[in-house]
């Protein structure tokens, strides 16, 4: 008697779960055990599933320990799935004749790269859910930690839908009442605990920014009311919408919108979310990318925007990027770089100056010579813009050269500290004009955001932030 | 018993309706409705049973045979049912109407139905679908689709026998020609042997254009005793045969054997050509039950009309051209004319009907006097085949 068939354990619950049918607690304890059954008729068949009635007239059967290994009849890789089967696709499913048994039906896994074909000798193995096993088939030679089992592919954007589950997976900062530290941890919760919305979406990917780090570690005062699930941004697939701009299947992505500050953001399984707050994904983009390019490359986009509205051209003199080998400013040094303007970039880390360069600087200066202001080659630096994403004393070399700089300068930023103004250096020339860039607005109203600056220059030629 | 014939039929082309036009489907059907009663030259109170397919997952109605029964305007001293099972939902109710004839309950009858399913989406469509696919409780957590099943006897047959993917793809270049000369057909560009090869994989070994589309449409025969249909003066064609068979397989059986022959094919063919005491030579056109490029070889193989392997050889080779010897799926077939699934089997008699009447217009098979019409319920456990043949007015 062998122990059992080897197991695997897979995330996530089934992604077809089985109805009820015949025999199926049963197969079920067996499957648990490790010893899934077949049946066999006294006129030597043997079947799986039991049949209420062989083919033969009789209906006695007798248990017997299911074969462990077997023989690939034929399978397929099936490319177009439905449902939760999408995020799997695509995937091999194949049937296995069994020694001296019945031919069955089953899931088949391979290492990466192993194609199996026709007459493989296979074995039988259980694959283990969270919400229950099946049974899978993978190479008899094949250890099961080389099982490819997770996506292999780009999520597509369309097409999808999944059931709604009952319970789903969370991660969720509690802070008890008058304590400062917070507790951060996976829960299950249901679709009744989300907050209102119209649209229902089933989560995809969800970035990982310097403010999420900042909110889970409770370094700054992000999160604004508890419990909140965080994480600012988000891609999925909508799932439910009483919304008619929304439909189940689409592709939708959230940015900023007070995610993970006032409203429950990406860092579940499901969110339920405004319609409003809604973007449908991009075309041309898997969900995967989306996200990639996620809230700091929006971000980036949007200060790189500001300063073509505001007259930039290339061909000006050269654009400032603060914090260049950040998010936010490494997307934008890619982006003014290929619009066609020198940028120079600037970091604190410089080892990261050849990474800035294959991005398109054409200058690479340390955040000191910028913040001192005193070195040389520095002086020769002029700038009829920049991007700053670092605030504070960086912000001030920005705005403040030792040298005026031109009257079209115009200084973006996110999300950082107003500077703290420093009476020793030159006051900002005159014009120049500071856009304060927030991603708590969303993509269908950036474009009035910067028609209306959230800052507008001061008599003094200094900015003032409202 | 009387003799059955079909003295009429009318359709809408096949298309994504219900996702391009919302267009309702009592409306498809009764664009069916009218051309099949306008061809038959028979009006609607003459009509004494209706046969409906049970429709689609598009469609919103329930109790659709009672409601599109009072909408069209029709009374019936006959029965009026709704059946269906499978992709043979289409034989069944002409099956049903046939019925009516043959015990005497009315001279005219109608199998009709409509289709719908473009409405929904893929994924919905499927996650219903899927339960069709095998035991829900023991095969379907395996993640197998619809054409899984016979996606896995596309890659048994390239691996067993000497037939090869480019057999297979000329089996669709080769119906996508025909269904250029069809009115009704989905897909009409044309198709090369190259962009069958290269489509998008769908279900190894299976791409894009090996496998029937998604669509919408609405048919309707019109059936009537065989006095009625020679006094008409009118072209009709006669159910010269008809049979039935089922292997006792669900999707797949559980024992170890080939994937082919499909037994069930075989036996219903056999007993519809001996019921209509006619050889497989005497059939000029056969329109066949083919989701997937190699249902169709595999379907040739098994009615004998190639070796095992060689199925696709014969579009390769021009056999089962319009043009050739033995002219298969001359409409199109399910991957260029259309497939929506439920009305899939009224389209094909249709085409039978109209080619052994001579009405097929560019695409008439010269000469054709017999058709034979196969269908199934689902991986071919269980076939229905019909044979046609030309009617003669007295």
């Amino acid at each position: 008697m062998t122990t059992g068939l080897q197991r695997l354990a897979l995330f996530g619950p089934r992604p077809v779960q089985p109805l009820p049918a015949p025999g199926l607690a049963v197969h079920e304890a067996t499957l648990r055990r490790g010893e899934p059954q077949v049946f066999a008729c006294a006129c030597g068949l043997r079947h799986f599933p039991q049949p209420a009635r062989c083919s033969c007239g009789l209906r006695n059967f007798a248990p017997q320990t299911m074969p462990a290994k077997g023989k690939l009849y034929a399978a397929t890789v099936i490319h177009a799935a439905p449902g939760a089967l999408a995020r799997r696709a695509p995937y091999v499913v194949g049937l296995v004749d069994l020694e001296d048994g019945p031919r069955v039906l089953l899931p088949i896994f391979a290492p990466e790269g192993h194609v199996v074909l026709p007459d493989a000798a296979l074995r039988l193995f259980i694959a283990d859910h969270t919400d229950g096993s099946i049974l899978a088939a993978c190479p008899a030679d094949a250890p099961l930690a080389a099982l490819r089992h997770e996506p292999r592919k780009h999520l597509p954007m369309t097409s999808q839908t999944v059931r709604r589950p009952d319970r789903f997976r969370a991660l969720m900062v509690r802070r008890a009442e008058g304590a400062k530290t917070y507790a951060v941890g996976f829960e299950d919760i249901g679709l009744t605990d989300l907050p209102d919305g119209d649209v229902l979406v089933r989560i995809t990917h969800s970035g990982l920014n310097y403010k999420d780090a900042l909110a889970l570690t409770g370094r700054a005062p992000i999160i604004r009311s508890f419990p909140m699930v965080p994480g600012i941004d988000l891609v999925g697939v909508v799932t439910d919408s009483r919304s008619p701009k929304f439909s189940p299947g689409d592709g939708v992505l959230v940015n900023g919108w007070g995610l993970s500050e006032t409203r429950w953001g990406g860092y579940a399984e499901f969110q339920s979310l405004p319609e409003s707050m809604l973007t449908p994904c991009p075309k041309g983009f898997t969900a995967e990318e989306t996200m990639l390019v996620g809230t700091a490359g929006y971000t980036a986009m949007l200060c790189v925007q500001s300063l073509q509205y505001h007259g930039l051209k290339p061909g000006s003199d050269a654009v400032l990027v603060t914090g260049a080998t950040g998010g936010v400013g490494s997307v934008a040094v890619a982006l003014l770089a290929r619009m066609g303007f020198p940028v120079i970039a600037v970091t604190g880390r410089e080892s990261e100056s050849g990474f800035l360069k294959s991005l398109g600087a054409t200058d690479v200066i340390s955040r000191a010579e910028l913040s001192e202001g005193g070195a040389k080659a520095l002086s020769r630096e002029r700038w009829a813009g920049a991007v700053d994403v670092v605030g504070g004393a960086t912000q001030v070399g920005v705005i403040c050269p030792p040298q005026s700089i031109p009257s079209s300068c115009v200084g973006s930023r996110c999300g950082v500290s107003i500077p703290s103004w420093s009476p020793k250096r030159a006051a900002p020339a005159p014009g120049t004009l500071w856009i304060s860039i927030s991603t708590a607005i969303s993509c269908t109203v950036w474009a009035s955001a910067m028609i209306s600056p959230t800052c507008q220059p001061s008599p003094s030629g200094c900015c003032q932030a409202n | 018993m009387t003799g059955i014939a079909i003295i009429g039929a009318g359709a809408t082309p096949i298309d994504r309706w219900q996702a391009k036009t919302g267009r309702p489907d009592l409306d498809l059907l009764d664009e069916a409705v009218a051309l099949a009663l306008s061809e038959a030259r028979v009006s609607a109170a003459q009509v004494e049973a209706l046969s409906f397919t049970s429709p689609g997952p598009g469609t919103a109605q329930r109790l659709f045979s009672a409601y599109a029964t009072a909408r069209l305007g029709f009374t019936a001293a006959g029965k009026v049912v709704e059946s269906g099972t499978g992709g043979w939902i289409g034989g069944l109710a002409f099956d049903a109407a046939a019925s009516e004839i043959a015990r005497g309950r009315a001279k005219v009858a109608l199998a009709l139905g409509v289709w719908m399913e473009t409405g929904i989406t893929t994924a919905l469509a499927m996650d219903g679908a899927i339960r069709s696919t095998g035991d829900v409780g023991y095969q379907t957590p395996s993640g197998a689709t619809p054409l899984s099943w016979y996606a896995m006897d596309a890659a048994r047959w390239l691996h067993e026998t000497d037939g090869t993917r480019a057999d297979l793809a000329a089996i669709a270049v080769k119906n996508r020609r025909h269904a250029a000369l069809n009115p009704l057909s989905q897909f009409r560009e044309s198709l090369t042997l190259a962009e069958v090869l290269t489509g998008r994989p769908v279900v190894e070994p299976a791409g894009l254009y090996d496998v029937a589309p998604r669509g919408d449409g609405a048919a309707c025969l019109v059936l009537a005793d065989l006095d009625f249909a020679r006094a008409s003066g009118r072209p009709y064609a006669v159910l010269a045969g008809s049979a039935f068979a089922h292997d006792g397989a669900f999707q797949t059986s559980g024992q170890p054997g080939p994937a082919w022959p499909y037994v069930s094919l075989r036996s219903a063919a056999d007993g519809a050509l001996a019921k209509a005491g006619v050889s497989l030579n005497d059939v000029d056109l056969f329109e066949l039950y083919a989701p997937m490029t190699v249902v169709e070889a595999i379907s040739l193989e098994t009615l004998g009309l190639a070796p095992v392997g060689g199925g696709g050889r014969l579009a390769v080779e021009g056999v089962t051209a319009l043009s050739g010897a033995r002219p298969v799926n001359v409409s199109g077939g399910l991957l260029s004319r259309g497939h929506p699934t439920g009305v899939t089997a009224l389209y094909d008699l249709m085409e039978v009907f109209l080619q052994v009447t001579g009405q097929a217009g560019a695409r008439q098979v010269m000469g054709a006097k017999c058709g034979l019409q196969a269908c199934e319920s689902g991986k071919y456990n269980g076939a229905m085949v019909n044979i046609l043949r030309q009617g003669v007015s007295a």
